[in-house]
């Protein structure tokens, strides 16, 4: 970089920047789910409606900014590419069962506890990054198993936004195949771009620095989310 | 960690400052922001202090409806809502003063009314009324049943009905003034209109056409 003095805080501070606007791209931020317009068509249509229900799930995934801290801070310190895809498949694994199984197989499961897990996930994933249970604990838990895990959970989170919307049984199998196709495609996408920005950030001097921050940001949203989930599952009960 | 991944190595104690922020952090957004925006409770009134809490909207109390029944909350009838303008002619004296109109109506049908009398402004006093249902006796021999909803006098007057059993519903109206009195009477709701000469409409009234 040829700019000495805060150069090296442009990535950063882009990285900052993309990770708010993801959030303000949720629309109604903090209860993420489908709203609107989209809420209406699913609980509308009938029969096999491919390419919508791909567009949902790639705009479901791309603005759900809890499935995407997850995701980021999955690759934050993967240095290959190789790595970023066994992490992000082993994640898409989890969450496609449980998606597919939830809606199709009529599992219901508490979206307030299944959110209030999703929130813990960004933050033990955080955590992890920082070699907190090594240090800290003494063994470090098997990450790939962890991830697979909370991507079981992920899926049942992206079920219950869909159940909400009471989907009709006709072509629901293809719809649901062009959804989960759709959350791939969008987290493939949200994927490169933070990729991009991470691996640019990376090569400024005071990454490691700022990294450890952006971790501890990331923990303290996944706490955030957790709470306020919680919140939600005591006021409104476990219905 | 795995070794895949290449993460900056910190301190025990470090590390533990850093969750330790973390969570105090996003349970203090919690408790300033996220508990009075979304779910009404300001422990700290920090919400109040700043407005945060008006995010939250008013407090929801959901309360049941009354079911079905002769006290349900909502009612739904088949036919459409009609609407009818009907005028009374009361000349002055004993035989000709007096009248009863009443409309029929199932248990549960619903009427909204509204009526005035004109020609005697000064002496509302001189007007009486009684509004009531009654059901024709059903074999003739058994009795009838008659109930008193109003008996006044006045000018005026505006309600609502809720037949409580099968029967014509309506007033008996009385001019006790010594000029001619007309009764101006809206009504709208599900009812139907008993034909001119019939029980309940003996006074052979005819509904106002329809404008």
């Amino acid at each position: 970089m040829t700019f000495p003095k805060w150069g090296p805080r442009i990535p950063a501070a882009l990285f900052a920047a993309t990770a708010i606007s993801l959030i303000g791209m949720g629309g109604d931020a903090w209860a993420h789910g489908m709203a609107g317009k989209d809420a209406a068509f699913v609980a509308s249509s009938t029969g096999a409606q491919i390419l919508p229900f791909f567009y949902l799930g790639a705009k479901h995934m791309a603005t759900g900014y809890d499935h995407l801290l997850f995701v980021i801070g999955t690759v934050f310190f993967l240095y290959q590419l190789k790595h970023v895809a066994i992490y992000v498949t082993t994640f898409s694994i989890g969450h496609s069962i449980t998606l597919l199984l939830g809606v199709l197989g009529g599992v219901h499961v508490n979206p307030y506890l299944v959110d209030a897990i999703i929130g813990l996930s960004v933050a033990y994933i955080a955590f992890d990054n920082l070699g907190g249970f090594k240090t800290l604990l003494g063994f470090q838990p098997n990450t790939k198993l962890a991830i697979l895990i909370f991507g079981l959970v992920h899926g049942f989170g992206l079920a219950t936004k869909v159940q909400e919307l009471s989907p009709s049984r006709d072509g629901l199998v293809a719809n649901m195949i062009s959804f989960n196709v759709g959350v791939e495609v969008g987290q493939l996408l949200v994927l490169t771009a933070a990729l991009a920005l991470i691996v640019w950030w990376r090569k400024s001097s005071s990454f490691a620095r700022q990294a450890v921050l952006a971790n501890a940001l990331f923990m303290t949203a996944g706490f955030a989310l957790m709470e306020y989930q919680l919140a939600g599952y005591f006021t409104n009960g476990g219905g | 960690m795995t070794e895949e991944r290449k993460a900056p190595s910190l301190k025990g104690t470090r590390l533990l400052a850093i969750a330790a922020a973390a969570f105090l952090g996003a349970s203090a957004i919690f408790v300033l922001f996220i508990l009075p925006a979304e779910f009404h409770r300001d422990p700290t009134g920090f919400g109040r202090l700043t407005g945060l809490d008006r995010l939250a909207g008013p407090e929801v109390v959901t309360v049941a409806a009354a079911p079905a029944g002769p006290n349900a909350t909502a009612r739904y009838y088949e036919t459409a809502l009609r609407s009818d303008s009907i005028e009374i002619m009361l000349p002055p004296g004993d035989d000709k003063g007096e009248l009863e109109y009443k409309v029929k109506m199932r248990p549960g049908d619903t009427l909204t009314y509204s009526w005035n009398v004109t020609g005697d402004e000064a002496h509302p006093e001189w007007f009486y009324y009684d509004f009531h249902g009654e059901s024709r006796p059903n074999p003739p021999d058994a009795k009838a049943t008659v109930m008193e909803y109003k008996q006044s006098t006045g000018l005026t007057s505006s309600g609502a009905l809720v037949a409580p059993f099968e029967g014509v519903h309506g007033w008996y109206f009385q001019n006790q003034s010594d000029k001619p009195l007309v009764v101006h009477l809206r009504l709208s709701g599900f009812y139907e209109l008993v034909p001119p000469g019939e029980y309940g409409n003996e006074g052979k009234i005819e509904p106002q056409p329809r404008s």
